[in-house]
């Protein structure tokens, strides 16, 4: 038994040595300064941090970063709020074709985002909403992913809750802010870093709808610099890869158990 | 009075349904703005020859789509879309399995590995991409140096046509196991305890235990991760911009990419549109077509 | 205080129906227990009365005044659920008093009538608590306590014991009665515990698959049941009943043992039944003599098992009895005690003295 522990200790530090190797390396990077990149060391023999603040001066490193920031709150905000009153209106309200518009919910699930992409392209240009917070977040607010996780999460309210609150006179909506969404901490911290990572981390519609350094998310920033800068200075790139993943990194770690078992729960039950 | 009882029940039903609708409203707003209109403005389009802004000018019939299943280009991208898929989601499962079953071991100091698995979950494409990028380097990457060092000849990774498909999914997989991971776990963690206590009672082997505990248990989880995994690898964008921009000669050229490339660099809308229908198809394809092979399979608790 | 009024009440999902033309008046003050096996109907008639389910046909009046449409919140009842429904991210005393704004109280009316609502019912030191800090004992006081702050004058209550152990189960009846009188409530209590409905009722009703078997004081249920589903399900253990057919010398099972109940009635089949506290060990006349199958003896009571045509039945003596399974022991049923029931199952009223008695002999 003694012997097997060490032996999955073994795997577990192996795999973590690769996994992280890549994200370790781009630290390892981002504190050399040009030459000794060249030069192929893995670890920099005299490590500073030059390159962060060259990060911020070359580019306007900050009004992507609040940008980002802005566009992943907006876009949180905005699928907490929807996905939990239309969960709300699925589990406690009841009408006809309910079971319909919900089978449409999660067909919207099948729809490849990109296969809808030159159309909302042309909604958001024609609304001129390109270079906009409002275009980068506004298409995203609806999500059948999160009703669907809210739902499941509703479903475990007793009922009971809402015919007691009905007697004592409690109007729907109270009922929803009131008892629903306080008991329903977890699965809207779930759903939260989920949007919250996502939004962050996306990369092809903000290529899309942005074309000016104000309006530009981290990621098309990163984009950007890689492809101005590459031959010259990758230690400012990984210095600038460094900051944008740190807040999605933390989040994760703050929020994993949550995500996990969130997540499980929206993909089993 | 008994007369004036149906017209109140109807007061209530109409309220509980105009409620309803009221809670769904944004959502269905925005799901029909975002979502159905373009879908079906896509499909129209696809029908259409269109100016650069996307304004249709001349029906064109099938015309783009017959167009693109004579163009070898297409094929190409279907191809490099394929082998993308083909070469992403089994070893991303496989591998994102298999770190879960370690990180499940109730061992000291698991909940750092279970947070190093899945770290790649908080990495956007755009940061893991130029990371890859620069480990591919042909001069200065971590890959050539060592090649290198043992005495091999250095590969253009991401220039050579024989290994861009491979290198960028490789970088892929590792992109993607962080998710991965993070369900698998919470679904091997979903598993009775109690079937493993009884197991241990009857003195099977671990293997055995995988065999015919763990792995059907978890087949909903992966049932479910094959689904979303499948659907992603079709919808592969950043990485390729990044790291290839579909070259070399299109070996790297998967449908997505092929799309934008299309609508935004060559504004042929039209084109891009009846390639964004056929996405659209494929992906609902082989969604039902998993679910129909699948699911009988899949053990539900 | 509000009188309830059930005038042809019916309730169907779909095709099937499940509550079917029920009539009754539930006098205010009135403690009323709807009584029945589960997937009677109960449930679904409480909730009807709640206006938590729709009515299908026929009318419900409250005070008079038809309440069909009316929302919930406007019949000015309070309800008990069986898992009590309390929020469980909310205080004892917010539980107690979220709901209340509604009423158009302030914040220190509402405090006041939530202390004198924790105080009725012993909750004073747990008001900051959370549900999940409560025993299940305290919870089910938390949901009375929130039935009788709002002062709605009828209060419902779904199977409110059934998740206490038996104990406490018997405490809180005594309590909930004494509440119920000392505030005047209307009670409707759904309950599938005879013995609660028996203890508790100032009138039962039984139904049974949507149906209203009987309406009534508990003794009269006990003494007179209408049908042999009322005599099975009332009293414990229940009636024993055996199959009987009309001879000569009296009324014979298919064991050839005779009764002799006092019953007017034309039908040669019919269901006899005989509580078994009302079978006594015999002095002088013997009813029948019962070889003992079985001897549980209880302490105050003992309970002995035999057979009589074909039917297990039971019999109650008081005292401790040293008998043996194998004996035979002679019993007595009073005449007077046996009820008869009809080939449906309907019961036979005992035959009037003196001048049906004339007819009889007559004819």
């Amino acid at each position: 038994m003694r012997l097997r522990n060490i032996g999955v200790y073994v795997l577990l530090v192996l795999s973590a040595v690769v996994m992280l190797f890549p994200i370790a390396y781009a630290f390892s990077i981002s504190l050399m300064d040009g030459k000794e990149v060249l030069q192929g060391h893995l670890l920099p023999r005299d490590p500073s941090f030059e390159n962060y603040v060259a990060a911020f001066e070359r580019i306007p490193m900050m009004t992507y970063l609040v940008n980002s920031l802005v566009v992943a709150l907006l876009v949180m905000i905005g699928q907490v709020v929807l996905s939990s009153l239309a969960a709300f209106a699925f589990v406690f309200i009841d009408f006809k074709g309910k079971g319909l518009i919900f089978m449409l919910f999660l067909a919207t699930m099948m729809v490849p985002w990109e296969a809808t992409m030159v159309p909302n392209f042309l909604t958001i240009q024609s609304l001129g909403w390109l270079n906009t917070v409002w275009g980068l977040s506004v298409p995203f607010f609806a999500l059948a992913f999160g009703t669907f996780l809210l739902r499941q999460q509703f479903k475990t309210i007793p009922y009971e809750m809402y015919e007691a609150s009905q007697i004592a006179g409690i109007s729907r909506f109270r009922f929803f802010w009131n008892v629903v969404l306080p008991v329903s901490k977890t699965p809207l911290v779930t759903l939260s870093v989920y949007s919250f990572l996502t939004t962050w981390n996306m990369y092809l519609w903000p290529l899309l709808v942005t074309n000016t350094e104000q309006a530009r998310t981290v990621q098309i920033g990163i984009k950007q610099m890689q492809s101005n800068e590459v031959a010259s200075d990758w230690g400012v790139v990984m210095a600038a890869v460094i900051l944008i993943i740190i807040p999605t990194l933390l989040l994760l770690f703050v929020g994993q158990k949550h995500l996990q078992e969130g997540l499980t729960q929206g993909a089993i039950k | 009075m008994t007369v004036a009882l149906p017209r109140e029940k109807v007061r209530t039903r109409l309220s509980d349904a105009a409620s309803g609708l009221l809670y769904l409203s944004p959502s269905i707003i925005l799901f029909g703005v975002f979502l159905v209109y373009p879908l079906l403005r896509t499909m129209y389009l696809s029908f259409f020859r269109t100016d650069t802004q996307g304004t249709p000018l001349e029906f064109v019939g099938v015309g783009h789509y017959s167009n693109l299943f004579t163009s070898a280009a297409f094929w190409q991208s279907i191809q490099a879309t394929v082998g993308f898929v083909l070469l992403t989601v089994p070893l991303t499962i496989l591998i994102a399995l298999g770190l879960a079953l370690l990180a499940n071991e109730k061992l000291k100091g698991i909940g750092i590995f279970r947070t190093a698995f899945s770290a790649t979950m908080g990495m956007s494409v755009a940061a893991s991409s130029v990371i890859w990028m620069f480990m591919y380097n042909p001069s200065i990457g971590i890959f050539n140096r060592f090649l290198e060092a043992i005495g091999a000849s250095g590969v253009q990774w991401l220039l050579d046509p024989q290994y861009a498909l491979l290198s960028v999914s490789i970088a892929t997989v590792w992109m993607n196991i962080g998710f991965t991971f993070l369900i698998l776990l919470g679904g091997l963690q979903n598993i009775d305890r109690t079937l493993y206590e009884s197991a241990d009672i009857a003195g099977t082997s671990y293997w055995t235990q995988l065999r015919a505990i763990t792995i059907p248990m978890l087949s909903p989880t992966l049932f479910f991760v094959g689904i979303i995994s499948l659907i992603n690898a079709f919808q592969t964008f950043g990485q390729i911009d990044l790291l290839t921009k579909g070259g070399p000669t299109n070996a790297t050229n998967v449908i997505v990419y092929a799309i934008y490339k299309d609508a935004f660099i060559n504004y042929n809308v039209g084109s891009a549109s009846a390639q964004a229908v056929f996405l659209f198809i494929a992906v609902l394809l082989l969604t039902w077509l998993q679910f129909k092979l699948v699911e009988r399979k899949v053990h539900y608790q | 205080m509000k009188t309830i009024q059930l005038q042809q009440l019916t309730k169907s999902f779909g095709e099937t129906e499940v509550i079917r033309g029920i009539d009754v008046t539930i006098e205010a003050g009135e403690f009323f227990a709807l009584v029945g096996p589960s997937g009677c109907g109960k449930s679904t008639m409480l909730r009807m009365i709640a206006g938590l389910e729709s009515i299908t046909s026929g009318t419900l009046r409250i005070d008079g005044v038809a309440a069909n449409g009316m929302k919930p919140s406007e019949r000015h009842l309070s309800m008990v659920f069986q898992n009590y429904a309390l929020y469980p991210h909310m205080t004892v005393e917010k539980n107690i008093t979220f709901g209340l704004h509604t009423k158009g109280l302030t914040k220190l009316e509402q405090r006041e009538r939530c202390l004198q609502a924790a105080e009725t019912l012993g909750l004073t030191d747990y008001l900051k608590r959370k549900p999940r800090e409560l025993s299940g004992g305290q919870r089910q006081r938390v949901a009375l306590a929130r039935a009788i702050v709002t002062e709605a004058p009828i209060c419902l209550m779904d199977e409110p014991l059934s998740n206490l152990d038996a104990k406490l189960r018997a405490k809180m009846r005594s309590e909930i009665r004494q509440l119920q009188r000392k505030l005047g409530l209307t009670m409707i209590y759904v309950t599938h515990d005879q013995v609660e409905a028996m203890t508790m009722a100032d009138r039962i009703m039984l139904l049974n698959e949507g149906e209203v078997q009987q309406v009534g004081k508990p003794l009269d249920l006990y003494n007179k049941p209408a049908n042999t589903f009322v005599a099975s399900f009332i009293g414990s253990p229940p009636m024993n009943l055996v199959e009987v057919t009309r001879q000569e010398k009296g009324w014979m099972a298919a064991d050839g043992r005779l009764f002799h109940p006092n019953a007017l009635t034309e039908v040669s089949e019919a269901t006899l039944g005989v509580r078994p506290e009302q079978i006594k060990p015999a002095d002088e006349d013997v009813t029948f003599y019962a070889e003992l199958k079985n001897i549980e003896v209880l302490g105050t009571e003992t309970i002995l098992a035999f057979d009589v045509g074909g039917n297990e039945w039971l019999a109650k003596w008081s005292g401790q009895w040293p008998l043996t399974v194998g004996e035979k022991v002679a019993c007595y049923v009073d005449p007077k005690q046996m009820s008869l029931f009809d080939a449906n199952g309907h019961r036979i009223e005992p035959r009037q003295p003196k001048l049906f008695e004339a007819l009889e002999v007559f004819q």
